[in-house]
């Protein structure tokens, strides 16, 4: 995947945050940068989770405010309508009064002041300046920290996850290989059969451009029954990728294999690619 | 053909909308009182399912409006639509509301026990009631119902208590990847009404 793409699969996943106003400070000014570059890709994106999400609010029970409320309302615009606009000159008048009085002629002070006062000008333009970089970075910071943590969270809970499954009474597991498109690829599917919740892992699978998807199948009588999605997207994801995930099978008596393919994103009701790994269970 | 029909609807209803906004950017107020007319009954219970009391949400409602009044101008059809755009800021705003007086809290400690949830506990609309985007609020109700009971919390812990996908999993004690999924899954439901979805 080429920088560009992975720049803007970042990007994809932050409209969910965005769009439920849950992006922290640097990252919400990074991802409207990115809006106001011009990016269609994210803007449509937006645009249809806004559109989904306002929808979620069509299930409460309606009901229409006091009449009170809608008075009151265009009470607000009427006198907001009449209010002067322009009030910003006024300061600037007054400053002109204050000028200091000096001994010296009227030409002369007229020359000294707007010096002093650029001077004056300029040093607090530096210490804005000085205290936007510093604070932009001290965002960055808490940006990486915050990141960091929920890494870190996620990690922890994957484990936990990953315990729960080892601990169980029972478990079963599925040794995968890879076939002709990714000859050099394995994984492993470790499963609760009760809980149905598996520990799923591949490895040197090839990474997979931002409109594919790999999928899992499990093969049962000869039918191919969609069972997840995933996607190898980074070098370090190719080294070892594993997730936790819901797998609706009981015994391995129950189906003859896992396979997984390459798919558009989102899956495919039936395998359109050449399977990548295999894993029968009559082998395991 | 139902969903088309809706498709139609909803595309007469955003050039309306689009009209009266126009209309609002020179400064016509017959156009907001119709606007408010128009979103009223679904703005007035978001904003109360949010913050705690009435007064509060009939003063987000107002806020929202008047704000519609000073940034019509700045409405971007490419963000979405009006209605969309309207619903966005009542909900940004009532959510604000909420941290700011620390009702967070309080939903905290109470809100996950109650399982009140209007998507499993909603009979059918009574006729006599206002209803407005009739067709969407009917489908949407099928929609999520077929949603587990934990995917619909989910979506309102988030949409209506103002949670972070993290928050939420640290709350759920589950992984924050099953909560992306689950939220995911949510949305993806909302946008097959919205007809637009392509996943």
């Amino acid at each position: 995947m080429t920088t560009k793409q992975e720049e803007r699969h970042k990007y994809l996943d932050l409209c969910i945050p965005y769009a439920f106003g849950r992006l922290n400070p640097g990252n919400r000014k990074q991802f409207e940068a990115h809006l106001a570059s011009g990016c269609k890709v994210c803007k449509a994106e937006l645009a249809r989770l806004n559109e989904a999400l306002g929808l979620f609010p069509l299930t409460l029970k309606q009901e229409r405010p006091d009449q009170r409320v809608k008075e009151q309302l265009l009470a607000r615009i009427a006198s907001a309508k009449r209010t002067p606009g322009p009030a910003q000159e006024q300061p600037r008048r007054a400053l002109k009064k204050e000028a200091p009085v000096t001994m010296a002629t009227g030409p002369v002070v007229t020359t000294q002041r707007p010096w002093f006062g650029y001077a004056i000008a300029g040093v607090a333009l530096l210490i804005i300046v000085a205290l936007g970089i510093y604070t932009n970075d001290l965002i960055t910071t808490l940006d990486t920290q915050e990141q960091k943590i929920v890494a870190l969270q996620t990690e922890l809970a994957q484990r936990d996850e990953m315990l729960k499954i080892l601990q169980s009474q029972r478990i079963e597991m599925v040794l995968m290989n890879g076939l002709e498109p990714s000859p050099s690829g394995y994984g492993k599917i470790i499963w609760d059969p009760v809980k149905k919740t598996a520990i799923f892992q591949v490895a040197q699978l090839p990474t997979v451009p931002e409109d594919k998807e790999y999928q899992l199948w499990v093969i049962r009588k000869g039918e191919k029954i969609p069972a997840g999605l995933f996607a190898v997207r980074s070098e370090q994801e190719k080294e070892s990728y594993f997730k936790i995930m819901n797998l609706n099978v009981e015994s391995k008596k129950d189906f003859e294999a896992f396979a997984v393919t390459l798919e558009p994103k989102g899956g495919s009701p039936q395998p359109t690619s050449p399977i990548y790994l295999l894993g029968t269970t009559s082998l395991n | 053909m139902w969903l088309l029909a809706l498709l139609v609807q909803r595309t007469e209803q955003n050039k309306q909308d689009a009209d009266l906004l126009k209309r609002i950017q020179r400064q016509d107020q017959q156009a907001l009182a119709l606007l408010y007319d128009r979103y009223a009954p679904v703005l007035y219970p978001l904003a109360l399912r949010i913050v705690a009391t009435g007064e509060e949400a009939e003063e987000i409602l107002q806020e929202v409006f008047l704000q519609v009044w000073e940034k019509a101008s700045i409405y971007t059809p490419d963000r979405g639509s009006v209605y969309s755009w309207i619903i966005a800021m009542c909900r940004n705003r009532a959510i604000d509301q909420l941290r700011s007086k620390g009702h967070k809290k309080k939903s905290r400690e109470t809100g996950l026990e109650e399982s009140h949830s209007v998507l499993h506990t909603a009979t059918d609309s009574d006729p006599h009631d206002i209803v407005v985007m009739k067709g969407y609020a009917e489908s949407v109700r099928a929609a999520l119902k077929t949603l587990s009971r934990l995917e619909v919390k989910i979506l309102e812990l988030s949409y209506y208590e103002g949670y972070s996908q993290s928050e939420i999993a640290k709350m759920l004690k589950m992984p924050l990847g099953t909560v992306k999924t689950k939220m995911r899954k949510g949305i993806q439901k909302l946008r097959q009404v919205v007809g637009k979805d392509e996943v």
